[in-house]
This record gives C-alpha cells, structure tokens and sequence, in this order.
C-alpha cells in the first residue's frame, strides 16, 4: 500500500501518467500506428487540447445492448446538453467511445488512447469489474473524474474510502454494489418466498469477479429458506444438465442463479428441459431488452434484477428517456444506458454549481454533497461519502428506492396500453419492488411494478 | 470459498445424459478420423465446421425464419460445403506436409470462428428445440430430443458403415485410407476420394452443431470442447479406426459426464485430456486402430 506522506504531489503524478502513456504511444508509433500519440512525446503536452470541446470516454465492451448502452447513454446526455446551448463548463460536449473487450488489459489501453490521446475530460463504464480495477491506478494518475455506470465490484469503493487523496477520483452513480445486492436478493427472498411458496432452495454463483464478495454476503439465505444446495458454478459451463439433475433432485422450488457469462446457456437448457424449479437472480443477459428474441421465448418466467426496464417507470424521467433512446439507437438500453445518462448529467450539474470544470476538487466536493433528484433510476440519489466503507458508491437505501426492480420475461400482451412497442413477443415486467404502495412504517416505493410474477409456463 | 452443501445424483439421469452426449461426440468424431484414416491429415478447423452448423442453424431459423428442420438441413450442408472449400482450396495443396495443414486448419479454423464471433454474434445463440417433450423410459422421463440425437447419430453412423463396406466409392474410399499410390496404381483419383471424406467429415460436424446448439446453446467458440474431446477420442479409439471413435466417444462422454456428475462440474472437458495423456503413453495405437506416431 502506498504511503500517503510519500506520494509524489498531484502534479507530478498527472505528469507521469502522460509521459507514461507517452512511452507506451511512442512504441506504437514508432511502428507507424499511432501517430498522435508520438506527437505528445515531442510536446510533452496532452495532444489536441481543445479549448472548446467537453470530451467523455465511454468505456466498455462493444456488444450490442450490454456495452454499447454505456456510450449510447451518454451521448443523449451530450445530445440534451448540447441542444440547451450551455454543454458542459460553456463547452460542447463530444464522446468517444472505447472498446474494452471486457478484458483488463484492453481497458488500460483504451483508457490510456481515451484520455491522452484524445483528450477526454472524464470518463465513464465499464462494465466489468476486472476492467475497472485495471484502470484505477491510471484513473488515480491522471486525476480525471470517473464515473462507473456498470460494473458492481466494491473494490473501487474500497480504495477510495482507503487511500482518499489518490482515489478520490472514482464515483459509482450505479449500479448499487455487489454487497448491495447481496442484502437486496435477502430482503427479497424474505419478502416474497412465502408469497411464491417457495421453501427450498438452490444458489448457483458463478465464479465471476463481481459476484465472490456477492455469494459470501447472501450465505444467510439459509437462514430464510432450505438450501441443500450452495454452490459455485464455472464460468465456462456448457452442460447445465448434471447440475440441474442434482437441483431438481434436491426438490428445489426455486434455482437463484448469479450469473454473468453463462447465463443463456443455462436458460436454454432449463427451458428444453423443463426442469420442475423456477429459476431467477441476477442473469446479465437476462437484462438485455432483446433477450426473448435471442433464446427463442425460452427466457419465459425467467427473473433477475435490473436497475430498470422498458416499462418500468422509477422517476418521471424514466420513460422519457427510454423513448428518446429508443428513437435514436432503435432499441431500449441496459440498465447501463440510464445509469450513464444520469453520470453525465450529475457531472454536469456539479460543473454548474462550482462555476467551471478546471475545479476537479470542488466537482468531488459537490458529487459527495449532492443530492441528484434529477435521475432516471432513483427519485432522489447520493453517493455515500468519503468516510463510508465504500465510499462513493450509491446511498442504497432498500426498496423503498424503488431499485432494483426483479423483472420477468413475460410474453407481451400487456404492455400495448403502456406505449411501448413490442417486437419479440416478450417483455421485461416488473413484479417488485410493490407499486406504489404506502408501508406500515410510511415508505412509499415508486411506480415500478408493472406486473404480478407468474411460474414457468410448464409449472403453471 | 463457497463448497456443495449437499450433493445427490440421479443415476439414471447419468445414464441418459451420458448417452446423448456420447451419440454427438461420435458424430463428431467419426469425421476427425475418417479424414485422419484417408488423408493422414489432422483437421485442427474440425471444431470450427462445428460452429458453423450452429450458427447456420441460428441464422435459418431466426434470420430466414425457417423450421428448425431446414435449420438441420442447412448447417449439415453448410458444414460439408465449408469442409469441401476448405479441402479444395488449400488442404490438397500441401496435404504431403502435415505440420503445414496443422497450422494452415488452426489458423483457418480460428479465422472462421473468430469471423462468426465478430460478424455474426459474440454472446450465446439460441434455436428451437428439434423435438419438445419427454418420454417415460424405466420411470424415469427422458427428453424426446435426446432419443432423436440417439437415433439420428445411429442412423448416419449407420448409413457410413453401409457406404463404406457396400459401394464402390466407400470401397474406393477404403483403398485410399489402406494406401493412397496403391489406390492410384488401380485408377482410384485420391484427390476425389480425399474430398468425400471432407464432405462427410463436414456434414457430420455441421449435423452435430445443430443438434448441440438445440442441447445446450451456441456460441462461437463451441467447437473447442468438442475438437479437443475428439482428439481424446481418436486416441483412444486407435486413428483412423471408424469403429474405435464410435467406442471412444461412448468411453469419454460417459467418463465425461459422470466427473461433472458426481464430482465437480468444472471439471468438464479435463477428463478427456487426462485420458489422452494415458493413451498416448501407455497405449498410442489406442484400442483399434494404428499407432498415432504412424
């Protein structure tokens, strides 16, 4: 760990990160593939500095929905702010994309091209956490604010309430943690096992990054239901089947499932077989809007958490900004799409506040006051502050939030007279948190439920 | 570390699976060695032609909106036709020198894969199931796809057997695979009779592509696990050996399914290499066929 007494002052280490990514240019250029970046070597200077031009780096994995929402939402917020006349700090806002392949090298190099090379102001994504825990030492380096609108490690969360000074740098407008999550799958196995009659119950989690801290903070799910099984799974498995014989087997109501790679693979064979549990959790690809499409209807029933749906509608802007995106991008986003929407638009807000965006101290200051009622996923949001354990990420503040909503695949007759349009004879209905309704203790949750849950097809 | 809190197996489950799964391996198998026994060629772009299938079968069902049976058809075809250009356009050129194919169907192979990847669809592809529904066999339901994949592997292996042994072109087919300059000295064209086993080697893989996608779900990389299992294979089953692949493929996919069973589902796949390893020490002919360093 580095000693806060020693590190070389601020200026010093921007100016390491530029000559670093300096010599790592000069390498490629010197095989004639980067010129640009040979440029900053004979300067010394970041090239292309743009006196008029706001830039964001979008980055991400240039799939289409999971990573292309990251940069799709926050060119909308470029858009709006651009068409207002104002941009960001008085200048027109541009962003760039770049395409980490989800891997962590990849991402150190797109974020090295995105910030010294092109010049970018800040910088949004990822959407893995291998990814953005490559890019914290760059982030810390450069002193660039970045605004995580994918991935859910809490390792960043860590350092920055750790190490303030070098990581101050990051903020997590979403999605709420893995820790987060963890307490939100309980809260909702509490709330609704009985109503769903389920007694026992199978957890498969995938041996992915962001899900270890995730399955060891969901281990008193046992304490909720019977969980004869509780395991890790692959991230490679092709055949589900033996492990489905056993969850069957075991007399599993229920499969919670948490997985982030293997997930269609595990519908297709749960469908096929028509395996006599419902299964649900987190299931990434299952947050895709063209999921039904991609697995043929097999994704009936099948539930996960999301941040937000196309029919959901957690603010009053949700819907707004979901018809807008569908007009430009000529589908509906991942829960990353909005979540970057608001990141620049909370960015922004920051800027106006402090009067300019040279004041990288005073945005931080604003971010961590900030109360953001301006979203399209939360009606009032706020980052927790430097002294929380996990500092900068999300205040998650249960269900009463109204995040994260459990969607369902669901076929599609309902939606009609909700003015969205379906094309694949599924949608992604919400079932929960409850609609607007007013608790016993006076919480009220926002109008997000957009259906009742329903069993597989095959158990019904 | 998250441990199986409680591990309970169904035998017959076992059984059932490791059937289905063995019936594909064969499939894919049989056209590795077919092409091994008659070029004395490894066809590292076997696995690929695998994918192919799958995604043929994707794009003809959900693209074109065709059945799932003009899916089958489709990627069975597709597989053969990309098998025979493959051949046709760079494997008889240069088939005398075998680490040449090695890296020109590697790299080929990769090429293919990687173009589906990037061209076509990154993430898992799904079509329909062939056939929905399950049968009650011994009290135990069985899923009416897996009888078909069963019978359909049965059938082609078959219908190769009776191709092989019966016709004049199996025979030719044979006769080359025994000694190519022999076969030549009696008017049989290698070149034509090395293209057949391609076509076949090719039909098989795309037919099981299909039928895997259907299973399991696709992806780009889907033709890895089985190329690999397929070395395994015809290892073991003795190179060249159309009956020993046939064996060698029940031997690993029930070993194979039995390990992610019982034991750990990550170890699927790892079975196979661990077998080859043996077999290549202690036994390389394998069970019936020639010695791999032949």
């Amino acid at each position: 760990m580095v000693d806060r007494d020693r590190r070389p002052d601020s200026r010093t280490r921007r100016r390491d990160f530029l000559k670093g990514t300096a010599a790592a240019g000069g390498a490629a250029a010197l095989a004639g593939c980067q010129g640009s970046i040979a440029r900053s070597i004979v300067t010394g200077e970041p090239p292309q500095a743009g006196d008029d031009t706001f830039r964001i780096g979008a980055l991400g994995p240039e799939v289409k929905a999971l990573g292309e929402s990251i940069g799709n939402g926050a060119k909308l917020a470029a858009e709006q702010l651009n068409a207002q006349g104002g941009g960001i700090g008085g200048k027109q806002v541009e962003v760039l994309t770049g395409n980490t392949r989800g891997l962590p090298g990849k991402a150190e190099q797109e974020y090295r091209r995105l910030v010294a090379e092109e010049n970018c102001d800040m910088t949004i994504g990822t959407f893995r956490t291998t990814a953005l825990n490559a890019i914290l030492p760059l982030i810390a380096d450069s002193q660039r604010i970045h605004m995580t609108t994918g991935a859910a490690g809490p390792r960043p969360a860590r350092l920055v309430n750790e190490q303030y000074e070098r990581y101050k740098y990051h903020f997590r407008p979403g999605p709420i943690n893995s820790f987060d999550l963890a307490d939100a799958q309980l809260e909702f196995t509490k709330a609704k096992a009985g109503d769903f009659g389920w007694e026992t119950a199978a957890v498969l989690v995938e041996n992915f990054d962001a899900l270890r801290p995730f399955a060891e903070r969901l281990r008193p799910i046992q304490e909720v239901l019977d969980v004869p099984i509780f395991t890790k799974t692959s991230t490679n498995v092709r055949t589900w089947q033996p492990i489905f014989d056993q969850v069957a087997q075991a007399g599993a109501d229920i499969c919670f499932v948490f997985l982030a790679l293997t997930g269609t693979k595990a519908v297709t064979q749960w469908a096929n077989k028509q395996y006599p549990f419902e299964m649900g959790g987190i299931h990434v690809f299952g947050q895709q809007p063209n999921y039904w499409e991609a697995t043929g209807g097999r994704c009936e029933a099948l539930f996960t958490m999301n941040a937000m749906t196309p029919q959901t509608r957690n603010t009053e802007r949700t819907q707004k900004f979901m018809k807008r995106y569908m007009e430009a991008f000529g589908g509906a986003p991942m829960y990353n799409g909005p979540i970057s929407f608001d990141a620049v638009n909370m960015y922004n807000e920051a800027v106006e506040n402090v009067g300019g965006t040279e004041d990288t101290d005073g945005i931080i200051n604003y971010l961590e006051q900030m109360e953001y009622t301006n979203g399209t996923i939360i009606p009032r949001f706020e980052f927790r502050g430097p002294d929380a354990k996990f500092a900068h990420d999300p205040v998650y503040g249960g269900f009463e939030t109204g995040v994260p909503v459990y969607q369902q695949w669901q076929e599609a007759p309902s939606t009609s007279d909700k003015g969205i349009s379906v094309e694949s004879g599924g949608v992604q209905e919400s079932f929960y948190p409850p609609q607007s309704v007013s608790t016993e203790e006076g919480a009220t949750y926002p109008d997000n439920k957009s259906a009742d849950y329903v069993k597989p097809p095959w158990m019904r | 570390m998250l441990e199986l809190v409680s591990l309970q197996t169904n035998y017959a489950n076992v059984l059932l699976n490791a059937l289905s799964i063995s019936a594909l391996y064969a499939l894919v198998a049989i056209g590795f060695t077919m092409i091994f026994g008659v070029g004395g060629v490894l066809n590292l772009a076997h696995g690929a032609l695998i994918t192919v299938g799958g995604f043929t079968a994707f794009w003809t069902t959900g693209a074109l909106g065709l059945s799932i049976w003009a899916g089958l058809l489709a990627g069975a075809l597709l597989g053969g036709l990309v098998a025979a250009a493959l051949y046709l356009g760079v494997v008889q050129f240069v088939q005398d020198d075998a680490v040449v194919v090695l890296l020109l169907t590697l790299i080929i192979g990769f090429m293919i894969t990687n173009g589906l990847r990037i061209f076509g669809q990154a993430g898992t592809i799904s079509i329909p199931q062939i056939i929905g529904g399950s049968t009650s066999f011994l009290g135990t339901p069985v899923e009416n796809v897996s009888i078909f994949i069963f019978v359909a592997s049965w059938v082609l292996i078959g219908a190769l057997f009776a191709f092989v042994n019966y016709t004049a072109t199996g025979k030719a087919i044979l006769a080359v695979s025994m000694s190519d300059k022999g076969a030549s000295l009696v008017g049989i064209p290698s070149t034509r009779i090395n293209l057949y086993t391609w076509i076949i080697g090719g039909l098989f893989a795309g037919f099981a592509g299909v039928l895997l996608t259907s299973l399991q779900g696709g992806s780009w990389d889907m033709g890895i696990s089985p190329l690999v299992l397929s070395f395994a294979i015809v290892v073991l089953g003795g190179l060249g050996s159309i009956r020993g692949s046939v064996i060698g493929a029940y031997i690993i996919g029930f070993i194979d399914t039995i390990t992610v069973s019982i034991f750990d589902p990550q170890l699927a796949g790892l079975t196979g290499l661990a077998i080859l390893i043996v077999v290549l020490l202690v036994r390389p002919q394998g069970l019936l066929g020639r010695e791999a360093t032949a």
